[in-house]
């Protein structure tokens, strides 16, 4: 599946991944690496939803705390492993996912956003509130970490880095070629146009459902890394509000795009370095820049660099600019005048 | 028994009048113009404000002040961000909806500060119908919400500028084609939304506390009641604020108090378990 035109970027990619800690090198700011990427594979899976297949969930946060409180009752409460907890997580995720999936079949655009919202919702409640199986408040710790760090040399946050290099570059490669397959281009066919998709002979609801599942089982995936990462975990990690994060950080970062999920997480792990002495300015820089994305810059901050890359190479080719060969993103796109 | 029932519908009703409110304005807003207002939630929040800010003018100057800034905050709204995005579809409208709130509440952060306000109620003291406690100040609540969204019955039925927000509603390009513009109709309805949150918030400071994310929760069960209750429908969303409320008092009375804001959404699932596409949703088929 390398071709020539995905080389360079995946060797680009892999390369930024392999170098950055040498880059960064304080533990903190490895650390706050490491914490990019658990973000930019939730990003990734709700990718998949919403920027493939056009369903824009907030339920997200929900399936992530989800994935997060699995692992974090199976290791502290019952005393399993990470790695055994990790499936478990997924599945549980996956199978939640399916159920808001076969939930909200039917519904389309603003009714689908505020279904999932609903939904989203109702877990963070039963997490916040079922005290005998979450512990409410008090939270849960310490959750144990993937690998014990006696048995490898390098320091654990570097440890902990790589792993959740390699751990991101796996679930972005196994998205990039799902969205290869026949089922990523079904996916995008109903984005584009379900009724006309279905007149084709797509079966709609089966490919949606399939969709979801697979975002969604990706996203307790990374809530599951996330708990071990914090060792403590707690119900904000479910709240509505990471969803919206999410939904934000790949709206900024740009849909249906491999470098779109990393740049949405740099802007959410990078703004608060930068605005830590003005904390109470974060939110306000956030709602303006989404604002301002959503108003001038619909394809995201990957669909931008997108556009100036390309009249950087037709510069030097000598083609004519044409950046809206790079705009298929039906969600921005405008309505018909009906 | 018959005193705590009655006491439970009191509770709701008095609940279910600012859902109800919120509700109305987000119906009104998205009937008209499809803009799914999700920083009403903080346009109600900034109308509480107005009300623990200005509280030395007494109750009504402030709730008054609350009206007519959140008519101008949304007259801006509108002109600023939502008209520019008018041809969007649904997903860019949630998302800059939702920066806007992330704004107003940064601002009220920035502004206030993050410690609570408390607002003293306009008439002190209560009375005792049926068993149940109820005091002035959320019967005026349940008086005021009722009352407003009367008014706007009449105003979208018997004025010229209602039925112009009604005609654009039904069809924009219709509405082009008898010389309407849908663009100044859609300020004048955005400014009459805002309002009617505002209103939601100002009748609200007085008996919760008054923070920068105090209409969170209040604008998803907002969300839900219209979704119920079919989007744009304005007197259902009134009456599923209180069938909200009803759900939430009963079920945290006899049920469990902790999972008292799940009752609703546990009800709208149940809802979209039968009917997917909502009390009146239209069934449109796709495969």
């Amino acid at each position: 599946m390398i071709t020539r035109a995905n080389i360079f970027p995946t060797i680009t990619g892999v390369l930024l991944l392999v170098l950055l800690p040498f880059i960064f090198q304080s533990p903190y700011h490895i650390q706050i690496l490491t914490q990019l990427l658990i973000w930019a594979i939730l990003f990734t899976g709700l990718d998949i939803a919403v920027g493939h297949a056009g369903l824009v969930s907030v339920a997200h946060g929900a399936l992530f705390g989800l994935g997060a409180y699995v692992t974090g009752i199976l290791t502290v409460d019952v005393g399993w492993g990470f790695w055994s907890t990790l499936p478990v997580a997924i599945l549980v995720g996956a199978l939640v996912g399916l159920g808001i999936g076969l939930l909200t079949l039917r519904m389309e655009g603003h009714y689908f956003v505020i279904a999932t919202l609903g939904i989203g919702l109702l877990i963070t409640i039963v997490i916040r509130n079922w005290t005998e199986l979450t512990h409410g408040e008090l939270g849960l710790s310490p959750v144990p970490k993937p690998i014990s760090f006696e048995s490898i040399p390098l320091n654990p946050s570097l440890t902990m880095y790589y792993l959740m290099a390699i751990v991101s570059f796996v679930c972005v490669a196994g998205s990039y070629l799902l969205m290869r397959t026949s089922t990523g281009r079904r996916l995008r066919a109903i984005r584009d146009n379900s009724a006309l998709a279905a007149a084709v002979g797509i079966d709609v609801s089966r490919t949606r459902l399939v969709a979801f599942l697979i975002s969604a089982g990706m996203a307790a995936l990374a809530g599951s890394f996330q708990a071990s990462y914090l060792s403590y975990i707690e119900p904000s990690i479910a709240s509505y509000e990471v969803g919206f994060t999410a939904l934000m950080a790949i709206i900024i970062g740009g849909r249906a795009t491999v470098a779109g999920p990393f740049m949405g997480a740099a802007i959410f792990v990078v703004l608060p370095e930068i605005l830590r002495s003005a904390d109470e300015f974060r939110i306000i820089t956030l709602g303006l820049i989404l604002i301002l994305v959503v108003l001038f810059a619909p394809d995201g901050l990957a669909g931008l660099s997108k556009i100036a890359f390309g009249k950087i190479a037709n510069l030097f080719s000598g083609k004519p600019t044409n950046p809206n060969r790079n705009s298929s993103n039906v969600l921005l796109d405008r309505k018909d005048a009906s | 028994m018959a005193a705590d029932i009655a006491q439970n519908i009191a509770n709701a009703l008095m609940a279910g009048s600012i859902y109800g409110l919120l509700a109305v304005s987000l119906a009104l807003v998205f009937g008209v113009l499809e803009v799914p207002q999700f920083a009403f939630g903080a346009h109600a929040m900034l109308g509480a404000y107005s009300v623990a800010i200005l509280a030395s003018y007494g109750y009504w100057i402030p709730v008054a002040a609350a009206i007519v800034l959140m008519a101008i905050l949304g007259v801006l709204v509108q002109a600023l961000i939502f008209d520019p995005l008018r041809n969007a579809p649904p997903a860019t409208l949630f998302i800059a909806a939702f920066g806007l709130l992330l704004v107003l509440q940064g601002m009220a952060l920035v502004l206030f500060g993050p410690n609570n306000h408390s607002v003293a109620p306009a008439i002190a003291g209560g009375t005792t119908i049926l068993g149940a406690s109820i005091t002035y100040q959320r019967m005026l609540v349940v008086a005021a919400a009722i009352i407003a969204v009367l008014g706007l019955n009449v105003f979208l039925r018997y004025t010229k500028t209602g039925r112009n927000i009604r005609a654009v509603g039904q069809s924009r390009t219709g509405s082009l084609v008898v010389g309407l513009s849908p663009r100044r109709v859609g300020l004048i309805t955005m400014a009459i939304g805002s309002a009617l949150a505002g209103l939601a918030g100002a009748l609200l400071a007085p008996i919760a506390q008054v923070y920068p994310t105090m209409a969170d929760t209040l604008v998803i069960k907002a969300f839900i009641i219209i979704v119920l209750a079919g989007m744009g429908s304005i007197n259902g969303a009134l009456l599923g604020g209180f069938i909200v409320g009803l759900c939430e008092s009963f079920g945290s009375a006899y049920l469990s108090l902790e999972f008292k804001d799940a009752y609703p959404v546990a009800l709208f699932i149940l809802i979209l378990l039968v009917r997917p596409q909502g009390l009146y949703g239209k069934v449109v088929r796709v495969a």
